[in-house]
C-alpha cells in the first residue's frame, strides 16, 4: 500500500488508541470501507473533486446517523475531507492489520450471510487461533453471495466453509 | 513473185525483165559488190560480234535463270524441310499438350476428390464437434438451471436458525 494509506493508517490508529477503542473504531472503519468499496456511486461521490467536500462529509454523515461512533465519524469526516473518500477501503483494512499488528495478531476477514454474534466472534477467533498457531482480529463482511456457512481469510489462507462454494462444486460436478 | 517481177519488167524501157543497158548490170553488180564488200567487212563481224554477245547474254541469263532455279529449288527443298520440321515440332507439340492436359486432368480429378474428402472429414469433425457443443451446452445449462433451483430452495430454506447453525458447524470444524 502506499505511504498515504499507511500515513492514514497510523492517523487512525493513533486517534483509536487514544479513545481507547481500537476494536470498536476499526470494526466500524472496516465496515465504512468495505461499503465504499463495494458501491461505485458512492466511491465515485466520494472521490469527486468537483464536489464540495462540505457536501462530500455530509453524505457520510447521513450515512454513518446513528450507526457509528463519533470518533468513526470524526475520521471518516476527515478522510473524506482531505479527497481520499476512495481510499477509504484500502485505509480501513491497512488500520485492521495495524491495529492487529500492534496487539501480535493477523487480521482475520470473515465473509458471511449473516451478522456474527459477539460470541461466535470470539469463539470463531479462539478456533482460528487453535487451527493457525497466531492470535487473530476477526473483521466480518456480511455478503449475501455466500447464501450460508463462513469463508476466513488470513494472509494467504482461505478456509471456505460456505454453501455458495458447496453449490459450485456441485455445479461443476454436474 | 513472177507477177511482181513481170510488172517491174513492164516498166523498163525494152519491156523486158534484162535491163536494155549492159552497163546497168555492170554498175548493179559493183554496187553490190562494194556494198557486199563493205558488208563482209565490217558488218558481218558486228553482226557477229552482236550474236556473240547476245549469245553469252543469253548464256549467262540461262546461267543465271538455272542458278536462280537451282537456288528456288534449294530454298523450295528447304522450306519443305523445316515446314517438315515445324509439322513435326506441331505434332510433337501438341503430342505434349495432349498428354499435359491428361496429366492435368488427373492431378485436378486427384485434388478434386481430396478437396471433398477434405471437406467431408471437416464436416464430420464439425458436425461431431457441434454435437458435443451441444450437448455440453445442454448439459451446462440443465446445471445452471438445476443449480439456480437448488440454491433458490437452500436460501429459502436457510433461517436464521439453519444459518446460525452453519456457522456453528464451521467454529466446529475449524476446532476438529
Amino acid at each position: 500500500m502506499s505511504d498515504r494509506v499507511q500515513g492514514y493508517a497510523e492517523a487512525m490508529l493513533a486517534v483509536a488508541t487514544a479513545e481507547g477503542d481500537i476494536r470498536g473504531i476499526s470494526d466500524e472503519l472496516f465496515a465504512v470501507g468495505r461499503a465504499v468499496d463495494t458501491n461505485d456511486a458512492l466511491r465515485d461521490a466520494l472521490s469527486d473533486a468537483r464536489l464540495p467536500a462540505e457536501r462530500r462529509i455530509q453524505i457520510m454523515d447521513d450515512i454513518l446517523d446513528g450507526k457509528a461512533r463519533q470518533a468513526t465519524k470524526g475520521l471518516v469526516s476527515m478522510v473524506v475531507g482531505a479527497g481520499r473518500g476512495g481510499d477509504l477501503g484500502k485505509i480501513a483494512t491497512a488500520l485492521a492489520e495495524k491495529a492487529a499488528s500492534s496487539q501480535d495478531k493477523q487480521v482475520a476477514t470473515v465473509r458471511s450471510a449473516v451478522a456474527l454474534s459477539d460470541d461466535q466472534r470470539n469463539r470463531l477467533a479462539d478456533a482460528l487461533r487453535a487451527k493457525l498457531g497466531t492470535d487473530v482480529d476477526v473483521k466480518v463482511i456480511q455478503d449475501p453471495s455466500v447464501v450460508g456457512g463462513l469463508v476466513t481469510t488470513v494472509g494467504d489462507t482461505v478456509i471456505d466453509g460456505s454453501v455458495r462454494t458447496r453449490l459450485n462444486r456441485l455445479r461443476e460436478a454436474l | 513473185m513472177f507477177a511482181l517481177m513481170n510488172l517491174l519488167a513492164a516498166e523498163g524501157p525494152n519491156g523486158r525483165f534484162i535491163p536494155s543497158d549492159p552497163w546497168e548490170l555492170f554498175w548493179a553488180a559493183l554496187a553490190f559488190l562494194v556494198i557486199f564488200f563493205f558488208f563482209v567487212r565490217r558488218g558481218v563481224p558486228a553482226i557477229r560480234e552482236a550474236l556473240d554477245k547476245a549469245q553469252a547474254s543469253a548464256v549467262a541469263d540461262a546461267t543465271a535463270a538455272d542458278q536462280a532455279i537451282a537456288e528456288s529449288k534449294a530454298k523450295v527443298a528447304a522450306a519443305s524441310a523445316e515446314l517438315g520440321d515445324a509439322n513435326e515440332q506441331a505434332d510433337q507439340i501438341i503430342a505434349e499438350a495432349k498428354d499435359t492436359a491428361a496429366q492435368l486432368r488427373v492431378d485436378a480429378a486427384a485434388r478434386t476428390q481430396q478437396l471433398v474428402d477434405d471437406m467431408w472429414a471437416k464436416a464430420q469433425s464439425d458436425v461431431a464437434g457441434m454435437r458435443t457443443q451441444a450437448s455440453a451446452d445442454i448439459s451446462a445449462e440443465v446445471a445452471s438451471q438445476a443449480m439456480g433451483a437448488a440454491e433458490e430452495v437452500v436460501r429459502s430454506s436457510l433461517d436464521a436458525g439453519g444459518q446460525n447453525d452453519l456457522i456453528e458447524s464451521y467454529i466446529s470444524g475449524l476446532g476438529a
